[in-house]
């Protein structure tokens, strides 16, 4: 059979939709607000895992802290030294960062040592504009998009940071990182590491913590092992485990709102297969008549199926929509708290919002598949029903 | 050549308010024919025509096409036999409000490899036979009674059926119509359709080549001209 026919049902199918009309809007309103809820949270889940996954990226292989009474503290560069002993592919780069108060916000400053440490490429996709620090550099920073937004500074300029004791530092603005790595770097400004060593007065023997290199990545662990029982008092943080502890922290708190958006899920995805599977006695009588007229049982299950399709990606579209709009323009009220949390004296966190293909491929198979499977029996049942009865109404 | 034999119909079998709408009918209409079918209200003509254009299966007894026994047919069998041998034009009309008047007379077109072009062109040929060339895009509620009647009719002619089942064709129309609809019948009669009409109207009584009567579901008298 060619074509024309199953365009003429499909014809056939969407004038149904437009001719009940009530239905229509129950199914579509309901799966609407479903997929919008889901969407909202997925869309920013997926974002949180995303930078998390960007973050980790350019972490070191393995990053060692030094402990006591459980608490870090600086970590003596002899440390540095006895992981490099280790082996000649194994590199200890010292880092030296704390927190600073700016405009009654805290922020990272993280002093690096640009030539020491193995920056990744991907950092050059990471930069919106200007550049990363190199080796030269003096009293130069790279920050956050969302820093550079919300004081309103660019490449070039200076910016003025005051330390413990309110001795003003100046920084002259070298790069700005992109929105992709919005979250991660919100909080941060990147400096070269003798800058930093002044700015906290952290003299040549320490660091904050330690970045190992190494140049076998399937050595790592081993790596780590051995720095383990070589300097007992070290917390060694290897790239995996870091990438991990940002997903599950992110995913901990989608995981919680998603319960109750679930919840709001299956009971909206209720209503639509409610109305989806329920036959009015006028839809039995059409499907009598059409019957009459050379209709078959598969003529009026394609016409039944392409209704839900059409609704189903309909209201999957709808809400895919509307979640984007409640995300990026609305700045997703209510999950935004529950997922980035409630801290005050931190700098506003953008919301990063992620909207892969396979999770629209989801939230689509979510809408459709619940219509498709709630019209199928009810559809077939009426198909199979003999015309006349159909027409009666039995 | 259409035949029935011991031709039964018990609607809600076993229960309470079981009905034998058609007891036991023996029929045979030849090609070409103007069979009536008539009788009192309630005494199962509707029930026949429809076990005739296989719209529900005999309790008992068969219905046979050219020799053929079609009664006991897949479902499947049954509808492409309907869509490509039987048009119909119920007593209510049954046309589908949300549709326009070509759109209903071209809904048999739909299950069929037909563009919307060609239906419409199609449609309106029919329609223009039948006067209602003015009605194309009117609504079913626009239209009167007799131009539903006659759009059902076009609907029914409008993939050439060989066989017209109507069922009281003119029982809700006004005279005028009423002659119309014999008027038309005589001419697909002339045309070599085979027209089965249920009806209680003398004037096509007295233009049909068979007779049947019906009384309580029972055939009461057959006869030919």
């Amino acid at each position: 059979m060619g074509f024309r026919k199953h365009i003429n049902l499909l014809g056939y199918a969407i004038s149904s939709i437009f001719t009940y009309r009530i239905r229509t809007v129950a199914i579509v309103s309901s799966l609407t607000v479903a997929i919008m809820v889901l969407g909202s949270v997925v869309f920013v889940s997926d974002g949180l895992e995303r930078e998390a996954e960007l973050s980790a990226t350019f972490a070191p292989d393995i990053t060692v802290q030094y402990l006591q009474a459980g608490r870090q503290i600086l970590i003596p560069m002899s440390c540095a030294r006895t992981i490099a002993a280790q082996s000649v592919g194994v590199k200890a780069v010292p880092r030296v960062w704390g927190y600073v108060y700016h405009q009654n916000r805290i922020y990272t400053l993280m002093g690096i040592d640009p030539e020491g440490m193995l920056i990744p490429e991907e950092i050059r996709f990471a930069i919106l504009s200007g550049r990363f620090l190199q080796q030269n550099d003096k009293e130069a920073a790279v920050i956050g998009y969302f820093f550079a937004q919300k004081f309103g500074v660019k490449v070039d300029d200076i910016l003025t940071l005051y330390d413990q004791s309110m001795k003003p530092h100046n920084f002259s603005i070298v790069g700005i990182f992109s929105t992709e790595v919005r979250l991660y770097t919100a909080d941060l400004i990147i400096i070269p590491i003798q800058d930093a060593r002044e700015f906290f007065e952290i003299s040549q023997d320490y660091a904050t913590d330690l970045c190992v290199y190494v140049d076998d990545a399937g050595q790592t662990r081993y790596v780590a092992q051995r720095i383990i029982e070589e300097i007992p008092n070290a917390r060694v943080l290897t790239r995996e485990i870091l990438k991990e502890a940002l997903v599950t922290a992110y995913g901990a708190r989608s995981g919680f709102i998603s319960i109750i958006w679930y919840i709001i899920l299956i009971a909206v995805v209720l209503v639509a297969w409610n109305h989806a599977s329920a036959l009015s006695a006028e839809t039995k009588r059409e499907v009598g008549i059409l019957k009459a007229l050379g209709f078959s049982t598969s003529d009026i299950l394609e016409v039944r199926l392409m209704e839900a399709l059409v609704l189903g990606l309909l209201s999957a579209s709808l809400g895919v929509f509307l979640g984007l709009i409640y995300d990026v323009y609305l700045g997703a009220p209510i999950i935004r708290d529950f997922m980035l949390g409630w801290a005050m004296v931190y700098p506003e966190f953008p919301l990063p919002v992620y909207t892969g293909f396979s999770t629209i491929v989801t939230l689509y198979a979510i809408a459709v598949f619940p219509l498709l499977v709630g019209c199928v029996f009810p559809a077939w049942n009426s198909a199979i029903t003999e015309p006349d009865a159909a027409m009666r109404g039995v | 050549m259409i035949m029935t034999k011991r031709l039964t119909k018990i609607y809600n079998r076993g229960e309470e308010n079981e009905v034998a709408a058609v007891k036991g009918v023996s029929i045979n209409i030849e090609d070409g024919d103007l069979a009536i079918v008539t009788g009192p209200s309630g005494s199962g003509k509707t029930t026949l025509l429809s076990l005739l254009g296989l719209l529900t299966r005999p309790t008992a007894g068969k219905v046979f096409y050219d020799d053929e026994e079609v009664s006991s047919y897949s479902d499947a069998w049954q509808t492409k036999l309907r869509k490509k041998e039987v048009g119909f034009v119920f007593q209510q009309f049954n046309l589908l409000p949300q549709f326009s008047a070509w759109e209903n007379v071209s809904l048999p077109l739909l299950c069929r490899d037909v563009d919307k072009d060609e239906r419409r062109k199609l449609a309106i040929g029919v329609m223009e036979e039948l006067g209602l060339r003015k009605r194309v895009d009117f609504k079913v509620a626009q239209l009167s009674a007799g131009e539903q009647q006659r759009v059902a009719i076009a609907r029914a002619l409008i993939t050439d059926p060989r066989i017209i089942l109507a069922d009281e064709p003119t029982a809700s129309v006004d005279g005028e119509t009423a002659r119309s609809v014999l008027k038309l019948f005589k001419v697909l009669k002339e045309a070599g359709k085979t027209i089965i009409v249920s009806t209680h109207d003398p004037a096509i009584m007295r233009e049909g080549t068979a007779l049947a009567e019906l009384k309580e579901g029972a055939l009461v008298n057959y006869s030919r001209r």
